[in-house]
């Protein structure tokens, strides 16, 4: 237990609430929080669950109109000392004597929380001088040790660069280095590493975690990624609506989760062999509209009407610092956190993974060479001064009904490949070629020479899932005028027959046809993207390209959705190019995964095959960076350094080689073509027999979520 | 950024050829040339003049040959020897007649600039800063009123009122003895003190569209990532607030300087009319009436390249201040 | 990637019919918070109106003149009369009288609060077709007998009422506005267009020519052309000419607005998408990018209209646009030219006054509109 002179910032029944023209927003509504000195604390929750307006509070920087309308933050710097942050005027002396030199924060969006208009050195030792009265000379001199620190390789050179000529890993160290410089006592940190690849993501951690136990720092951390609580926090509290709803050791909430939303939280992460993941159903309410009694009754599984919705619960003290806010803990109580039916179809064999050979089934679309090239053009008249090599050479096949994943870091190329098999980017070489009933038929498309007849089909067979749930639905329309306009334009459907079709498929996807006039704007992230499916479902396609469906929802929704897109594959027996940069996703998706790297493709397998014995040091690398949300899991991880390579001037000879753990000298003069190693397992790299690589390290699905069993 | 310079320098070079082409055309856009006009005010005044004389008098002022011709040799001229023809009208040196008026049109231009800039720059910062407090309101509405006032219109109001109720006229950008006089420190005092009605006048609107883009600019920093980074550092406000959004917000607006500068320049044509100044509006209307094609090709010319130098150096004071351009 | 904010204070419409709203519903709601842009709509209706019945709104036809009163000073509109002798308000105005002011050796018209000429509503007076139309006689205000002297802004040089002048100004100068925004609107969207879709050579070649046109000073320019405009021209096609110069520096700014919208939208995943549906350029143009930014385009003209109304009057003031008999502010103003007919008849620059209220209105109400004409970022 801690005791008072260990605390370093004590938060007591905070609330800060904006005032709205739609009602009092309350972000955060009496939140109790200790931070120790020396630990780090997780925050977890959905997106506008008031994790970062918590964060916010304790350094008073919350956006307008927000306001702290009650409670108190008592930070103690030292033993001896106390004051109440809450209670000192925000733009006050006070005040900012502990910004940023007792306490410190990094954002998520490296890229626009450090101004573009000044030196990173510039902006660093600037926190430096305005604490301190030191000369420039010193403050450089502390600056660059502060980089350095960081993992900068040469951070005399960064002091005088500008923020948007980094990379984004590089950028979040810069911002990691400027809240260390002045050696803080607590590091906010609200989702630094959400905005990053996963490689990228995992250095950081590593860093942070090296970091905090150097300096005796104590970290808050903002995440909605149990991934990432496991691997760096000792203390989680678990947040929903403004409030904290479980709260305890990582071990303590991680294993043995008491509060129903933390549990289907934990359930709701996509992993490997599992089928039916279990959602939560419906989404985060609006602030406006919060719902009475427990936050939680409207989607948890165990509410009992007449109580949950009457009864606020209060929050529960089980056992050595281990906290639940559920009327399920009050002691006496009717309540009964059993498992719900839903969960036996988690083994339901008919959505189970499935690691078939694929090569049984016929092949629907196979591409051979292809290369898709983007022209560089500068100055006045225009002129291609060279290339960006999006895709470079890449050839696979897609096989009838599988769902074939493809993974790799942003910019690798994996975007370009989804719309240039979608006929968006024409390729610059290569071939496309799809089979409409399967190679054996004979009936070829290339999507480079259609025939007139074949241009009506092509689109029509072949559809695509976008990522954004916003942009990719124009708010001018209708649902009806949504999904309808393939079938309208297309002459597939016209007027009531368009009208039933529409609602039919909106009922497919788990939307209510009564919703057919309403506009975009009144749906949230997970509808939308139902609706998005629906559309590429709506001319019954035979192949969907899904670029990352699933990366802008939050967990819960992203578990719906994956269902969804499941149910839909058998039924409909579709075949997906499923686009993802996230590998829980991926395995636990897919039947076959291909990995890219600077437009090639460097391994393709059968997905158990892939994510137990990887052989391309690049694959190893991801798998090694991926979280695992139980704590016990601490695999060793491979340090991936530098950023991709530029496509537009890729490394010679294997374009992994700058970052590659095994290269060789051949590795830097001759490319490794991508052969088979064994029927169904293509390699791209000179040593792939050689090799003995990590697989990846146990994920979810063998972390027996032991929830205690008490009530 | 020498680079920068230099490529910049040479995109002006087709601006500048089609600034001349376009100039040229204008001034023969009207029906008839110069001497048309003259043998019509000679009919009138009751003099005959015969076809042979009219002949001469095309030939003595170039006006026989092509059009082509005509603009080739005027260019040439230009270039070769600064020589930007004849004033048919005033029987002088055009260059005689452009420099001095150049030279006042381009001080009126930048101290109404400067005016603009002293004046619209601290209403705008606390206009955002105080975002729906009653100066902001004020300062909002009478930026609204300052840029629906045509500035003849500013110009007339002010001449009445000063004459109405001080009994003095406004206007000129000298006192009577010193219009023909030769330059001393006399004049130039005397010039100031005349200087501040047309800077008004010329810069109402310039301000009050200036006060509102920078209330908007800064309102859209004010709220950004980087200013709450400034913020948790704990940099004191009123340096924070200089230091990024002002300086962020400042970016659009040197990008628009040359659209202002091109305003004034322009504005300044008509402003000088009623005021009558002696910068180039007034003579520039007057030739453009009577066909004096040099002058008046002159002048739009002069002008238009005195807004193209504007915007020069507006984009290297942009590269100056934002180091994406440089490193573009 | 982005976590998206899956319950913002934008989306939490949820009563069926915020659900159902299509765009323009919502652009109006959100227009309507819009204090000052709802008054500027509201004057740029009126004077829309005034447009259309300039002459029954005017007391006078804007030639009629009178030698007896030139330079009548205005006279106050005495509306809340009682006549008890009839039991009823009748409105008047006070008659003139002459004073010789000897110091100056002129003749100076005064208001002679003895004199009294009764005023109606719905008056016979000068005749003319309404709506170019109806043939009518009737007026919205005028003195029950026509002969004698109404002047509620006072009188020109000639005599002629500077309220019915500017009146009739009102439908010049609003409407050569708006032609010439519909003509800058139209090359603006056209090359615009063109800029945007073909983008390579043709958009560079376009952005160059819009560079250097607002690179020159326009004033110079129209200038320039403007006295091009032989003087034998007839005033329609004076008119038409002066919409023409103004538009050649007009549509520059529309086209840049357009091409930026463009560029835009078409990476948008929602146009994708459109292409992915099978739909053809022309109906991923109209169905799906043009309702985009319609409503950006209607802010953007609206906020162009005072410029061409200011464009005109100065040109007009100077004497090279249009020209009498033409009647518009900027010609009325021109009788406001030097110092001297100021100072006897400051009420000659009341048609500035006009030229303000109407720049001021559209002002506010593109100001509204430009807030507004998004109504899906908060
Ligand atoms: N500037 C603001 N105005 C109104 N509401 C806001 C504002 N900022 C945050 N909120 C609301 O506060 C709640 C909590 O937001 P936030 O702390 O960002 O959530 P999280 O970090 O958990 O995703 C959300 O409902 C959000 O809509
Ligand atoms: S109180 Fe009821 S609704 Fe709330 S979490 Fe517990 S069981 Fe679920
Ligand atoms: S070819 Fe060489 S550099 Fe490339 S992955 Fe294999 S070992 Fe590494
Ligand atoms: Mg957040």
């Amino acid at each position: 237990m801690v005791t008072s002179a260990d605390t370093l910032l004590d938060i007591r029944n905070l609330h800060v609430q904006f005032p709205t023209d739609h009602g009092v927003v309350k972000a955060v509504d009496g939140v109790d929080l200790m931070i120790a000195r020396g630990r780090t604390v997780c925050v977890v929750g959905e997106s506008g669950c008031g994790k970062s307006v918590t964060a916010r509070a304790i350094l008073q920087v919350i956006d307008a109109p927000g306001r702290i309308t009650a409670g108190s933050l008592f930070f103690s710097a030292s033993p001896e000392t106390r004051v109440d942050l809450a209670a000192l005027p925000p733009r006050g002396r006070q005040l900012r004597s502990i910004r940023g030199r007792e306490i410190a924060m990094i954002y998520q969006e490296p890229m626009s929380s450090l101004s573009p208009l000044y030196t990173i050195g510039n902006q660093i030792s600037e926190a430096i001088r305005w604490h301190s009265p030191v000369s420039q000379q010193e403050a450089r001199q502390r600056t660059i040790a502060a980089l350095e620190q960081v993992g900068i390789p040469q951070p005399q050179e960064l002091f005088d660069r500008y923020p948007f000529t980094l990379s984004g890993g590089m950028r979040q160290r810069a911002m990691i280095a400027m809240a260390l410089v002045c050696s803080p006592k607590l590091l906010i940190a609200d989702e630094p590493t959400t905005a990053l690849d996963v490689t990228t993501q995992a250095n950081i951690l590593d860093l942070l975690r090296k970091l905090q136990a150097e300096l005796q720092m104590s970290l808050l951390w903002i995440t909605h990624d149990l991934g990432v609580v496991a691997e760096i926090a000792h203390e989680v509290a678990v947040m929903y609506l403004g409030k904290i709803v479980e709260q305890g050791t990582v071990e303590q909430v991680l294993h043995s989760p008491n509060h129903p939303y933390t549990r289907a939280l934990l359930r709701s992460i996509p992993r490997r062999g599992a089928g039916r993941l279990a959602a939560i159903r419906g989404n985060v309410p609006s602030p406006q509209q919060r719902p009475g009694g427990c936050l939680f009754h409207t989607r948890c599984d165990f509410a009992s009407t007449g109580l949950c919705d009457r009864v606020e619960p209060a929050m529960i003290q089980l056992e050595d610092g281990h906290s639940v806010r559920c009327l399920a803990y009050v002691p006496h109580s009717p309540l009964r956190l059993e498992q719900p039916p839903a969960e036996a179809a988690a083994t339901d064999p008919h959505l189970a993974f499935s690691d078939l050979p694929a090569e049984g089934r016929p092949v629907l679309l196979a591409v051979e060479q292809l290369k898709v090239h983007f022209p560089i053009q500068r100055g006045f008249f225009n002129r291609t001064t060279g290339h960006v090599r999006a895709v470079d050479g890449v050839s696979f096949q897609i096989y009838a009904g599988e769902t074939l994943g493809l993974v790799g870091e942003s910019g690798c190329g994996k975007t370009t490949l989804g719309h240039t098999l979608m006929r968006l980017y024409a390729p610059t070489a290569g071939e496309i070629r799809y089979y409409p009933r399967g190679k054996a038929d004979g009936d070829t498309m290339n999507p480079a020479h259609l025939n007139k007849r074949q241009r009506k089909q092509y689109p029509r067979e072949l559809r695509m899932i976008f990522q954004d749930p916003y942009g990719s639905l124009n708010p001018r329309l209708s649902i009806l005028e949504i999904i309808g306009e393939v079938l309208k334009v297309n002459n597939l459907a016209q007027g009531r027959e368009l009208e039933r079709r529409v609602r039919e498929l909106m009922a497919k996807v788990g939307l209510s046809p009564d919703y057919l006039h309403r506009y975009p704007h009144a749906f949230s992230g997970g509808q939308r993207q139902r609706i998005g499916i629906a559309r590429a479902l709506a001319p019954r396609p035979a192949l969907i390209v899904a670029d990352e469906p699933v990366s802008a929802l939050d967990v819960s929704v992203q578990a719906q959705i994956l269902n969804l897109l499941k149910e839909l594959q058998s039924e409909f027996s579709l075949t997906y190019l499923f686009i993802s940069h996230d590998l829980n996703v991926v395995s636990h998706i897919s039947d076959r995964v291909m990995v890219m790297y600077v437009g090639r493709i460097v391994e393709l397998a059968p997905t158990q095959t892939l994510f137990q014995r990887p052989q391309h040091p690049y694959t190893e690398a991801l798998l090694s960076a991926v979280l695992s949300p139980d704590p016990s899991v601490r695999p060793p991880r491979i340090q991936l350094e530098g950023g991709v390579a530029d496509p537009a001037n890729p490394p010679a000879g294997c374009a992994f080689h700058p970052r590659c753990r095994y290269a060789q000298d051949r590795c830097r003069h001759e490319t490794p073509a991508l052969r088979p190693v064994t029927s169904v397992h293509w390699v791209a790299c000179h040593f792939a027999e050689e090799l003995t690589l990590h697989p990846m390290a146990l994920a979810v699905s063998t972390l027996q979520t032991q929830e205690s069993d008490r009530p | 950024m020498v680079r920068y310079i230099v490529k910049r320098l040479l995109l002006m070079v087709p601006t500048l050829v089609a600034i001349s082409i376009v100039s040229f055309t204008i001034i023969n856009l009207p029906p008839g040339d110069f001497v048309d006009r003259i043998v019509a005010q000679r009919l009138t005044a009751g003099e005959a003049v015969t076809a042979q004389e009219a002949a001469d008098l095309r030939a003595f002022y170039g006006l026989d040959r092509s059009v082509g011709e005509q603009y080739v040799v005027w260019v040439s001229n230009i270039f070769v020897r600064g020589d930007f023809g004849r004033s048919f009208r005033w029987d002088l040196p055009v260059r005689d007649l452009v420099w001095e008026r150049m030279a006042l049109t381009l001080l009126l231009s930048v101290s109404s600039l400067l005016f603009i800039w002293v004046v619209a720059i601290p209403i705008g910062i606390f206009s955002a800063v105080r975002r729906y407090s009653l100066g902001d309101y004020i300062a909002t509405f009478l930026g609204f009123v300052g840029v629906s006032i045509p500035n003849f219109l500013l110009a007339l109001v002010l001449m009445f009122i000063s004459f109405r109720y001080f009994g003095q006229s406004v206007g000129g950008l000298f006192s009577p003895q010193y219009i023909n006089a030769p330059w001393s420190l006399a004049k130039i005092l005397d010039l100031l003190g005349h200087l501040w009605i047309p800077m008004i006048v010329l810069g109402t609107a310039g301000t009050a569209s200036l006060v509102r883009t920078l209330r908007a600019n800064l309102l859209d920093e004010l709220s950004r990532p980087y200013v709450t980074t400034a913020r948790t550092k704990g940099l004191p406000e009123s340096w924070l607030i200089v230091k990024y959004p002002l300086r962020h917000a400042l970016n659009p607006f040197v990008s628009d300087l040359n659209g202002i500068f091109v305003d004034l320049v322009s504005g300044s044509t008509i402003v000088a009319v009623v005021l009558s100044l002696q910068t180039t509006g007034p003579l520039l209307l007057d030739a453009l009436r009577s066909e004096d094609m040099f002058l008046a090709g002159s002048f739009i010319m002069l002008m238009s390249m005195l807004a193209v130098v504007g915007t020069l150096f507006s984009d290297i004071l942009l590269a100056w201040l934002d180091p994406r351009i440089r490193y573009r | 990637m982005q976590i998206h904010n899956s319950s913002t204070a934008g989306e939490a419409i949820d009563s069926a019919e915020g659900a159902r709203a299509g765009q323009w519903w919502l652009v109006w709601r959100k227009f309507r918070r819009h204090r000052l842009a709802m008054i500027g709509g509201f004057f740029t209706v009126v004077l829309y109106l005034v447009v259309f019945f300039a002459e029954f709104l005017a007391p006078f036809s804007p030639d009629r003149y009178s030698a007896e009163y030139t330079y009548a000073p205005p006279q106050s509109l005495h509306l809340l009369h009682w006549d008890s002798s009839q039991g009823w308000f009748s409105p008047y105005v006070n008659g003139y009288k002459i004073e010789v002011n000897y110091e100056q050796g002129r003749r100076l018209f005064v208001v002679d609060p003895e004199k009294r000429h009764p005023v109606g509503f719905w008056v016979q007076g000068d005749s003319y077709r309404l709506l170019g139309v109806w043939q009518t006689d009737l007026h919205l205000i005028g003195p029950l007998d026509p002969a004698a002297p109404m002047y509620l802004l006072g009188a020109d040089r000639l005599g002629r009422d500077v309220l019915s002048r500017t009146i009739y100004g009102t439908r010049v100068s609003m409407s050569i506005g708006l032609v010439g925004v519909g003509l800058s609107l139209f090359l603006g969207i056209l090359l615009g267009g063109l800029s945007g879709y073909f983008a390579g050579w043709t958009d560079n070649l376009i952005q160059r020519v819009i560079e250097f046109l607002q690179s020159i000073p326009s004033i110079p320019l129209w200038i320039g052309l403007a006295v091009a405009i032989p003087a034998e021209v007839p005033p329609v096609q004076v008119y038409f000419l002066i919409t023409v110069i103004l538009s050649v520096v007009g549509w520059t700014g529309l086209a840049r607005v357009v091409r930026g919208r463009f560029f835009a939208l078409r990476t948008e995943d929602f146009v994708k998408a459109a292409r992915l549906d099978g739909c053809s350029t022309l109906r991923i143009l109209f169905r799906h990018m043009v309702p985009s930014f319609m409503s950006h385009i209607i802010a953007v003209v609206t906020l162009a209209i005072p410029g061409m109304i200011l464009a005109e009057t100065s040109l007009s003031f100077l004497g090279i646009g249009l020209r009498p008999p033409t009647v518009s502010w900027g010609v009325l103003l021109q009788e406001a030219q030097n110092i001297r007919s100021i100072s006897t008849a400051p009420w000659l620059l009341l048609p500035g006054l006009a030229v303000v209220i109407a720049v001021l209105a559209l002002n506010f109400l593109g100001d509204g509109l430009r807030d507004a004409a998004d109504p899906y970022t908060v």
